[in-house]
């Protein structure tokens, strides 16, 4: 077998026998040995240089101060005069409240009715309920960029076809002006993301419906279990762990918020939905301020990654 | 199989046929009822997107065009020129996806089968990266990229995708090489394969319905970006999203404009979910259910 000067792996070695140079062979079994390493290393390669490094050069950036606006000023170490900023300031705390509050709704809500769907979903079988679980893929794989103007479109307060209804339909004389009332700019933003992301967390509970054995119920209702005590005994505690994946993942997503509040709100009315990564990203190229916006989305992350962390927590217990 | 609900939904008081009759009335009755709110939005952007201007603003609404036109798609696609940027979003999706998903298979495919000394570590390292917000990223991307004279350009915004996909290919492939059997990778070492000809013959071949799933869903994470695209891209490497995104952020929305290209660029990805929907629901769940 001729030697191949790029690795002795992609020589096709149909009858293994011992290579005849010492060195070949050494370096044959170099290479099986490490193949995991050598075959894993151009990811993890990328992943520390465009992800890893550029992370560390953003904690960095956030000791300084760095003013895009003031060329003149330059770049100087400020220490942790950012993150004392941050801490000190009222725009921040609304944004981080913001955040945690439309996460904490919007995560519940899609849950549940996610749960719920998927419940009802898996009661009957039939062609309805495929169609239907073929329909609602279409919301889950749209651009949330769309989604956004779709539903701006129709949460348009004088034009809009949800007002529409609620004034000939319902009567209500004055329906609000979702978008653009303080009060009602945040659960729209909630109704809209939850418009988006159900239909996910529907297929994921659905799939692990799917999951629980038939015979689980059947001795169940010979034992004479109610539905309630089913759901609470049986369905509940094997669901667990995709409930607590799917509330992980959408965790994640909805603390990140921005593509949403960027087409429908813009932060506003006043600062009424501005999240955190709104604000980041205002600071950042509104403002130009790099080293605080820097600091901003490092305690995004190390937020983000409290959480997950206090989640897998209690999973465990 | 038939779930936790039948074989009764509700303990009713009434006599058993009543009880069923009412069980599925409330049964297809919630379920059609949210079906027309996950897809009333859907068909209004699409009804929309064939009215003319003036019949948009109409009060009442009409629920079908009276005047149907496709001035907005000559709007958006012939004036606007936006196939440019429908063009660009095809290249970075296609580009990017391509890159992350021969990187992150053959790293998953080591850490899943070869596992060596960290990368039980590695693993862990990877799923705490796709916690990382972009707009962390992004400022020192954008200085990496200005150095490297490619900011604005669809090779750029393509790289700067890499990273982001390369945690969830890894972490999806991973569990699926998992399921691949050991003792037929054994059997094919003992047949005279080496490690490569392993992986390139039995486990990539076995894993390709994982592999189809993770390669669409990493397509449409990047169909859909955003944010990563508003801050590197001016012009010449727009793509779909940004372009429809700058139609609302004047003073004025271009309301027709936006629908039609909004309806052309979701069309891809709505029509291939009717065909693929096994592969991306496969794609989901992998990513949700597996560890």
């Amino acid at each position: 077998v001729a030697l191949d000067p790029g690795g002795e792996v992609a020589v096709p070695n149909l009858h293994p026998r011992p290579l005849r140079h010492p060195l070949a062979r050494g370096l044959s079994e170099m290479l099986e040995r490490h193949f995991g390493l050598i075959i894993a290393a151009p990811a993890l390669f990328t992943l520390a240089a465009m992800m890893v490094g550029p992370l560390g050069f953003n904690v960095l950036l956030s000791f300084y101060t760095w003013q895009l606006t003031e060329p003149t000023a330059g770049i100087r170490f400020v220490g942790l005069a950012n993150y004392a900023r941050a801490l000190g300031e009222p725009a921040f705390a609304n944004a981080v409240r913001t955040s945690l509050i439309f996460t904490a709704v919007a995560v519940s809500l899609e849950v549940l009715l996610g749960l719920t769907l998927a419940l009802l979903a898996n009661a009957r079988r039939g062609v309805y309920m495929t169609a239907l679980r073929i329909a609602l893929l279409a919301p889950a794989m749209l651009n949330p960029a769309i989604a956004a103007i779709i539903w701006r479109w129709i949460l348009a307060g004088d034009y809009g076809v949800l007002n529409y209804a609620l004034r000939t339909w319902l009567g209500i004389a004055e329906p609000p002006q979702w978008l653009g009332d303080p009060g009602y700019a945040l659960p729209s933003l909630v109704l809209v993301n939850a418009w988006i992301t159900t239909p996910f967390v529907m297929l994921i509970v659905f799939a692990a419906l799917q999951g629980i054995p038939e015979h689980f119920y059947e001795a169940a209702a010979i034992d004479g279990a109610g539905v309630w005590s089913r759901f609470r005994y049986i369905t509940l505690p094997l669901l667990r762990r995709a409930l607590v994946v799917v509330a992980v993942l959408r965790t994640i997503d909805a603390f990140r918020l921005f593509d949403l509040v960027f087409i429908l709100t813009k932060g506003g009315p006043g600062t009424a939905t501005e999240t955190l990564g709104f604000y980041a990203f205002k600071v950042g190229f509104n403002y130009w301020n790099m080293g605080y916006a820097a600091a901003l989305t490092t305690l995004m992350f190390v937020i983000v990654f409290a959480m997950s962390v206090l989640y897998v927590r209690l999973v465990r217990e | 199989m038939s779930g936790f609900i039948s074989p009764r939904l509700l303990s009713l008081p009434f006599r058993p046929q009543l009880a069923r009759c009412f069980e599925a009335a409330v049964l297809y009755g919630s379920l059609t009822i949210s079906a027309v709110f996950f897809l009333f939005p859907l068909y209004w952007l699409v009804l929309s997107s064939f009215k003319p201007v003036v019949e948009m603003f109409r009060v009442p609404p009409t629920w079908w065009p009276q005047a149907g036109t496709v001035l907005n798609y000559g709007d958006a696609f012939v004036a606007r020129e936006f196939y440019w940027y429908m063009a660009n979003s095809a290249v970075v999706a296609t580009l990017s996806t391509t890159i992350s998903t021969i990187l992150g298979v053959t790293a998953a495919y080591g850490i899943a089968k070869h596992p060596f000394a960290a990368s039980r570590t590695v693993l862990l390292g990877v799923l705490t990266l796709r916690m990382v917000p972009g707009l962390a990223l992004i400022v020192p991307i954008f200085l990496i990229a200005a150095r490297l004279g490619v900011v604005d350009t669809v090779v750029g915004l393509s790289l700067a995708y890499v990273p982001f996909q390369l945690p969830l290919v890894i972490w999806l492939m991973h569990s699926f090489f998992l399921d691949v059997p050991t003792e037929l990778e054994d059997a094919a070492r003992i047949d005279g394969c080496s490690l490569l000809q392993v992986f390139l013959r039995i486990a990539l071949p076995m894993s390709a319905p994982g592999l189809l799933a993770t390669a669409l869903l990493v397509f449409v994470s990047a169909w859909n970006e955003f944010p990563l695209a508003l801050i590197l891209t001016t012009e010449s490497a727009k793509t779909m999203p940004v372009a429809l995104a700058g139609l609302v952020a004047g003073w004025e929305v271009v309301w027709g404009a936006l629908f039609a290209g909004s309806v052309v660029y979701m069309l891809p990805l709505v029509a291939s979910s009717i065909f693929l929907q096994r592969h991306i629901a496969r794609g989901f769940l992998g990513g949700a259910l597996k560890e």
